[in-house]
């Protein structure tokens, strides 16, 4: 479990050249449109434009299947869940619970409008780096604090990730085995104590460090965005794209 | 413990958003700039909880730290807890962002009585007050964690009563865990760095 989010950021693609400002607001745009879905055959659609983007973007499959693993792990209980809990089941029972297969569509809609969803999220992180995104997300007007606040925590994961191994590999070495009782538990809070304490350490020295050469909170970079002309066009297929999707989930009655 | 993309509906994660604008507009006006490194150090903390593991007979559980982020932050938890989501989701596709408002809410407000659990140590001059408080702060917010968790899926349609139920009862566990290992880190932090958990910023006198 590796942020490497970044790996990809340098490709270049449609959706690489995509101005991230503009990229990020329709990423969203489309997601809540895809959150707001009911019927299955608009979800299924919408699932079809994510895999385009997909490929548009020349990011590896297996970037985008990796990722889908900890969303799939929390929705296919529920292709068994829901339709032995649903009320309203008939006919076949499981033991003592009744069978419902209109449990089944739910789960699917679920998680076609998951998987959708989430592909969005890996194409919109995945074809910048992360720093960009985070600039675009200040242009973006996302208050500088919480910008700031993402900025450091991002820069810190990775130490503590190594801190965390290093800290392992010295509790091993001194034979300590993790096992149900008082003591692994004692131990494990005094890790997490430890990390809290060096941490904080470093990072109000890292913090004191950057003030001392000059830092005010405002993200500065060499170079600055320039919406060109296609920026506009991709947006304005995606929004008419969603409005038509929205549009069609409404008003097509006759569809499941 | 996320609630992942697609479960919610429209009017449960617009809700959801609503709620957690006003608290974090809140927890963000009480956060000072320099309790910025703090606030960030404690975020990334939450953010990499999930990858301590503890044991649990044949299985283990993860951490997931809610009631300690309570604890050391006051009221900033919230914010900070909406950030390390904000990151879950993008980084790793735990969560996602139209949850993002639901989700922050569900670990975010009980972090926020957890503080005020904690905060009830002061009226009691016991040898153990940090350790008892903190656990009880810490096993409840998980506690109430779960009983949100069951309700926003419980809201979103009566066909997820049934995972709601399900997803309470896989609590239990983490709970007395969560508890245990709060309690102890507080009580490792009021003998080693008891500034910590006084809710103010560190400076540079500090050491």
């Amino acid at each position: 479990m590796h942020p490497d989010i970044d790996k990809y950021a340098h490709l270049e693609s449609p959706v690489h050249r995509w101005d991230p400002r503009v990229k990020i607001f329709c990423m969203f745009v489309l997601i809540l449109t895809i959150a707001s879905l009911y019927k299955l055959p608009f979800i299924a659609l919408s699932l079809s434009l994510s895999v385009v983007l997909l490929l548009l973007s020349h990011l590896p499959l297996s970037f985008v299947t990796k990722r889908l693993i900890p969303v799939s792990l929390f929705l296919l209980p529920f292709f068994v869940i829901i339709p032995l809990t649903m009320p309203g089941g008939g006919g076949v029972k499981v033991l003592m619970f009744s069978w419902n297969a209109q449990g089944l569509l739910i789960a699917a809609r679920v998680y076609l409008k998951a998987i959708s969803i989430v592909m969005l999220i890996v194409i919109m992180m995945g074809t910048a780096s992360f720093a960009d995104s985070l600039k675009a997300m200040e242009r973006l007007k996302v208050p500088s604090m919480v910008v700031q606040m993402i900025l450091f925590t991002y820069r810190y994961v990775f130490v503590f990730l190594m801190e965390i191994r290093r800290m392992n590999k010295a509790m091993a070495a001194r034979n300590f085995v993790k096992k149900t009782n008082l003591h692994t538990v004692r131990t494990i809070g005094n890790f997490v104590g430890v990390l809290l304490v060096r941490s904080f350490e470093k990072a109000e020295h890292i913090y004191q460090a950057m003030l001392s050469r000059g830092y005010d909170g405002v993200l500065r970079t060499f170079f600055d965005y320039k919406i060109v002309t296609w920026d506009y066009i991709k947006a304005a297929m995606m929004v008419s794209f969603c409005i038509l999707l929205l549009i069609g989930d409404k008003f097509m009655w006759f569809v499941l | 413990m996320h609630i992942s993309e697609g479960v919610l509906t429209p009017q449960v994660w617009v809700g959801g958003y609503v709620v957690a604008a006003g608290l974090a507009a809140f927890s963000l006006k009480k956060m000072r700039t320099d309790e910025l490194p703090k606030v960030s150090v404690i975020t990334a903390i939450f953010f990499v909880a999930s990858l301590i593991h503890v044991p649990l007979g044949p299985t283990s559980v993860h951490l997931l730290l809610l009631g300690l982020v309570g604890v050391v932050l006051g009221t900033s938890a919230f914010i900070s807890i909406m950030v390390g989501l904000t990151l879950h989701a993008l980084l790793f596709q735990h969560g996602g962002i139209t949850p993002l408002g639901a989700n922050a809410c569900m670990m975010g407000i009980p972090a926020l009585i957890a503080y005020g659990i904690f905060n009830l140590r002061k009226n009691f001059s016991m040898k153990y007050g940090e350790a008892i408080f903190g656990a009880i702060a810490g096993a409840v917010a998980i506690f109430l964690a779960g009983i949100c968790l069951a309700l926003l899926l419980a809201l979103s349609g009566d066909e997820f009563v049934g995972v709601a139920k399900v997803a309470v009862l896989a609590h239990i566990p983490v709970m007395i865990i969560e508890g245990a290992v709060t309690g102890f880190a507080a009580s490792f932090l009021t003998k080693v760095k008891p500034e910590i958990l006084d809710g103010r910023a560190l400076d540079a006198s500090g050491y």
